[in-house]
């Protein structure tokens, strides 16, 4: 029995060595699988990207890439644990636009800041959609007889509040110059929930990105007023934009990657460089439109910038709509 | 149709149709691993597949998996998935008196039975049904979930008090986390995993299985389990001719608890879980042995697993009419049919009625395979059986823990799970009930955000809550449920007193 | 345990619950529209639940008579500690030792406390590990905890 348990000792102790030997070698990077965060449940959109750049770029690393889902909270145990992993490249988080946010809802003390941003790869821009047999055909006449109407005739919908889409929503209406708080405003877990209610005339108007309520559209129950982004999508010519409608606003999620903070900068370069590859590849492409999803690409210190400019824009967004916790 | 039938025996749709199949026997049969994952990981292999091989995997791996979950919550009472809490009510209790065999060949039976009559309405009247599901909105959710919850006085047996106390629990751990209607979080003192809430699956896998686990540990002197566990495999054996004769017997109570899954699971707010649940809760209020049930009732066996599997064809509802997913599994078929180059939504049954067939055609099959596959499964598990008691402990203990593990990639519920199953231990011992906690943490979200954002499209007005029409019916039916009984009585009492006066 | 002091425990611990939960919704924040109710209304209504069934509790315990019931398990309660602190140990280990060697020690000690053999114990968790290292590992791909060394 004491020998079995020596044997076993023994054998632990040499694995050990065998794996910090393939640590020390630096310069060689991956020499393991490398686990790729989701912070969303498996089967959503954020997901399905994950895994299909996870499959692209095992393919370019020669290492297995595993997407794991750690959700809950809004996203933050996700990118929590996301930040708080080894700073060693084996794990990269899929990050989403609600890290902007999850410092000023309460939820966390995340911020982007505390992370390497690697690149960003996608954005959806929200959109302003209708019941079918509406009467209102343009965003301005939407948006005139809210400010007409007495307060609360409207009910909107689109995702828990402090969500991108409900935030969408804050940002149409401050650009709108209308108080939000004029319309009701039904939360809902994410946008599929939303969109039945709207189907059902139990809320008036969502915001969302038009890829989730294209089936319906196109179907012709629901009717898109316009997408919050600077220029038409060349994906769906026919939506105008609320800049069309003298509203000017853009504003939607995205999705990207980052590595803990103290990862080496080879090991970055790495990972920049195979994702690179992943996203303009024909296949990445034609996956994104097969889906719907928007590309965007920003790279490094861009994408960084990018998100603590809008880190810094939600705060006080969130402070007026009195979401901080 | 009979051209869809032939389309779908083809060699690459039958091959992974059928290992889907099998995998969801491995997917049900090991708690922690659920429906979703497995479908999830499944889908991006048949983006090169053609679109009914996908498809047929994935209506496969949901019919088998849900099945197979009974299996080891019918003989070691751990939930395989989030819809078998109810099978280890009355079906771990019929192992024990040696009928297990019965059991869960009666569960295997019932669940094809319940998914054929849940595909069958959905070919028929799906159009019906989703416009139906569609008038349901807060208030109407609202009402079912407090119908759900007062199922728990229901199901629950002994103390009333105990049960009200042990569905408080329940309803209190489903507030943790982040508020719904506001953003605000509520008792999570700053930590990351509180913020997450407490997930169902861990609790119940604790509650009943790890409970049962430490019981048998703990209790040395036990006569009665050892030899109760000590020839558990050879009970797994029973006659074809007494599953088709409690079929027979039970066949209205099949066909209500499939019709009842099958609506529940049409709605996009509700699933096989809260179906499951419902179904249970209708056949002991319905029954003519109440008593029974918790007991070893054959009923308590045949509703809920009817119940779940026709909630299945339910869910297709919503998403194949309007293109609006009924529960996960359904969102991420909507999500591979785009990459598959269709176009789900309302225009599916115009442009692709000849996939729609096949679907259909898919979905009945697979109930005939799902009693081949099943059977198989059963026979496995009884393998697993044959081991030592202790060896047998040691296994759930550990798959219950990994499993917790897998379900959100978190050591938080790992601790979870074994707190819950402590807590599931004295509880026993206290002869407090557990149900009522699992379906407190259920619906008790269910009931209160549907109020509270019912309220808020409202502005506080109560009343759209029962002057709707389908909310004023299922407030007049838990009316009628706990109102009636009392009210009998009350005639009852008048007209004996009248005779006794004259 | 007899019917009486279950009832007393119950009724304590329900009263512990309802105070505690009352008093942490004491700083939550109330919904800004009047009719309303904010997110410590449930979590209220609940504590007051909690309140009530101790009160049922306590007083059923002192109506009934205090009937002594044979105890007919025998529990081992040294067992019980050391079983809890098993699971304390795989709980604060996962995360720095890792999935296998976790799990290795958790098993061997649980079967040891079952009384398994001490081959046969061998065996099954060389058995259960390769399951669980297959199954969730490679088919669901699920990464085990890594731990830090490891």
């Amino acid at each position: 029995m004491k020998k079995l348990l020596l044997l076993l000792t023994v054998l632990f102790v040499s694995s050990f060595f065998a794996f910090a030997q393939g640590e020390t070698e630096a310069e060689d990077f991956p020499t393991k699988p490398i686990q790729v965060i989701c912070p969303w449940s498996a089967g959503g959109g954020t997901d399905r990207t994950a895994r299909f750049v996870a499959d692209e770029l095992s393919k370019i690393l020669g290492q297995p890439v595993n997407v794991v889902n750690k959700t809950g909270g809004n996203g933050s145990v996700g990118h929590q644990a996301g930040a708080d992993a080894k700073p060693d490249g084996y794990t990269i988080t899929n990050v989403t636009f609600d890290i902007c946010a999850l410092k000023h809802l309460g939820y966390s003390d995340l911020t982007p800041a505390e992370y390497i941003p690697l690149l960003q790869f996608n954005e959806d821009a929200a959109s302003v959609t209708v019941s079918a047999d509406s009467k209102y055909n343009t965003l301005s006449e939407l948006f005139d007889d809210i400010k007409s109407k007495p307060a609360s005739s409207f009910t909107f919908s689109g995702s828990a509040i402090g969500s991108a889409w409900d935030l969408s929503r804050l940002a149409l209406f401050d650009a709108a110059g209308v108080d939000p708080a004029k319309v009701l405003y039904v939360p809902s877990k994410g946008a599929a929930p939303a969109i039945t209610e709207l189907l059902g005339d139990h809320v008036d108007v969502i915001t969302c990105s038009y890829p989730e309520v294209a089936p319906q559209v196109e179907g012709g129950s629901l009717k898109t007023l316009a997408v919050l982004s600077d220029e038409r999508n060349p994906q769906f010519d026919n939506i105008p934009t609320a800049k069309e409608s003298g509203i000017d606003c853009s504003y939607g999620t995205w999705r990207g990657f980052a590595v803990p903070l103290e990862t080496p900068d080879y090991v970055v370069e790495i990972l920049t460089d195979a994702l690179e590859q992943v996203i303009n590849s024909q296949t990445f492409i034609d996956f994104m439109n097969a889906n719907g999803f928007g590309i965007k690409i920003r790279v490094g210190q861009e994408y960084g910038d990018f998100m603590i400019s809008q880190y810094e824009g939600l705060g006080p967004m969130i402070e007026k709509a009195g979401y901080n916790n | 149709m009979i051209e869809a039938l032939v389309s779908i025996f083809q060699i690459d749709v039958l091959i992974p149709w059928i290992l889907a199949m099998v995998l969801g026997i491995f997917v049900g049969g090991v708690p922690g691993l659920t429906a979703t994952m497995a479908v999830a990981l499944i889908v991006p292999l048949t983006y090169h597949m053609q679109p009914i091989a996908g498809l047929a995997m994935i209506i496969g791996v949901s019919f088998t998996s849900i099945f197979a979950g009974d299996i080891p919550a019918t003989f070691l009472r751990v939930p395989g998935t989030p819809a078998s809490g109810t099978a280890v009510l009355d079906g771990y209790i019929l192992t024990h008196k040696g009928k297990g065999g019965l059991a869960i060949a009666l569960d295997l039976f019932c669940s094809a039975i319940g998914g054929i009559l849940g595909i069958l309405i959905l070919i028929f009247i799906s159009p019906l049904l989703a416009n139906f599901a569609l008038k349901f909105t807060h208030y109407e959710y609202f009402w079912l979930g407090v119908l759900g919850l007062s199922m728990s006085t229901v199901i629950s047996k002994g103390s009333n008090t105990k049960g009200f106390f042990s569905m408080g629990i329940g309803v209190l751990l489903s507030t943790v986390g982040i508020d719904l209607v506001t953003g605000y979080p509520r008792f999570t003192f700053h930590n990351s995993e509180l913020m997450g809430g407490i997930s169902f699956i861990p609790v119940m896998i604790g509650l009943f299985g790890i409970s049962e686990v430490l019981n048998q540990i703990i209790t040395t002197n036990n006569i009665d389990i050892s030899l109760k566990n000590a020839d558990i495999s050879d009970k797994t054996k029973f006659s074809l001719r007494e599953v088709f004769k409690e079929i027979k017997t039970h066949f209205l109570l099949i066909v209500k608890s499939s019709v009842i899954g099958n609506l529940i699971g049409a709605l996009p707010g509700a699933g096989a879980d809260v179906a499951a649940w419902v179904s249970y809760g209708a056949a002991k209020k319905t029954s003519k042995h109440p008593e029974e049930f918790g007991n070893g009732s054959i009923e308590g066996v045949v509703a809920p697993t009817s119940a779940n599997n026709a909630a299945i064809g339910g869910s297709w509802i919503p998403a194949l009419v309007f293109g609006i997913p009924g529960d996960t599994i359904t969102s991420i078929v909507l999500g591979a049919m785009l990459m598959y180059g269709l176009k789900p939504g309302p225009l599916i049954f115009e442009q692709e009625m000849g996939l729609v067939n096949q679907i259909f055609a898919v979905g009945l099959v697979s109930q005939i395979f799902l009693i081949i596959i099943g059977f198989a499964g059963i026979k496995a598990y009884s393998y697993i059986l044959k081991f030592e008691k202790n060896i047998i402990n040691t296994s759930i203990i550990i798959f219950s823990i990994i499993g917790a593990f897998a379900l959100r990639n978190n050591t938080f519920d790992i601790g979870i799970v074994i707190i819950f199953g402590l807590i599931g231990y004295f509880c026993e011992k206290g002869k407090i009930p557990l149900a009522p906690m699992i379906l407190g943490l259920i619906l008790g979200p269910m009931v209160e955000e549907n109020l509270r954002i019912g309220l808020v499209k409202t502005e506080g007005a109560f009343l759209p809550f029962l002057s709707r029409p389908i909310s004023l019916v299922l407030f007049l039916i838990i009316v009628l449920m706990f109102g009636l009984a009392p009210i009998k009585k009350l005639i009852k009492k008048m007209f004996t007193t009248n005779k006794e006066k004259k | 345990m007899n019917e009486k002091k279950t009832d007393l425990i119950i009724g304590i611990i329900s009263c512990i619950l309802g105070i505690i939960s009352y008093v942490l919704t004491l700083n939550f924040p109330t919904f800004g529209k009047s009719g309303v109710p904010g997110p410590e209304f449930f979590p209220r209504i609940l504590a007051i639940l909690f309140l009530i069934i101790s009160v049922i509790q306590i007083s059923k315990s002192f109506v009934e008579k205090n009937t002594k019931t044979q105890e007919i398990e025998k529990v081992d309660y040294i067992r019980m500690l050391i079983l809890i602190a098993l699971f304390a140990f795989y709980i604060l280990f996962l995360d720095i030792l890792g999935f296998f060697i976790t799990t290795i020690i958790f098993l061997m000690i649980l079967q040891k406390l079952v009384s398994v053999k001490f081959k046969t114990s061998i065996f099954v968790t060389f058995i259960i590990i390769m399951i669980i290292f297959l199954i969730f590992d490679k088919l669901f791909c699920v990464s085990l905890p890594a731990g830090i060394i490891l």
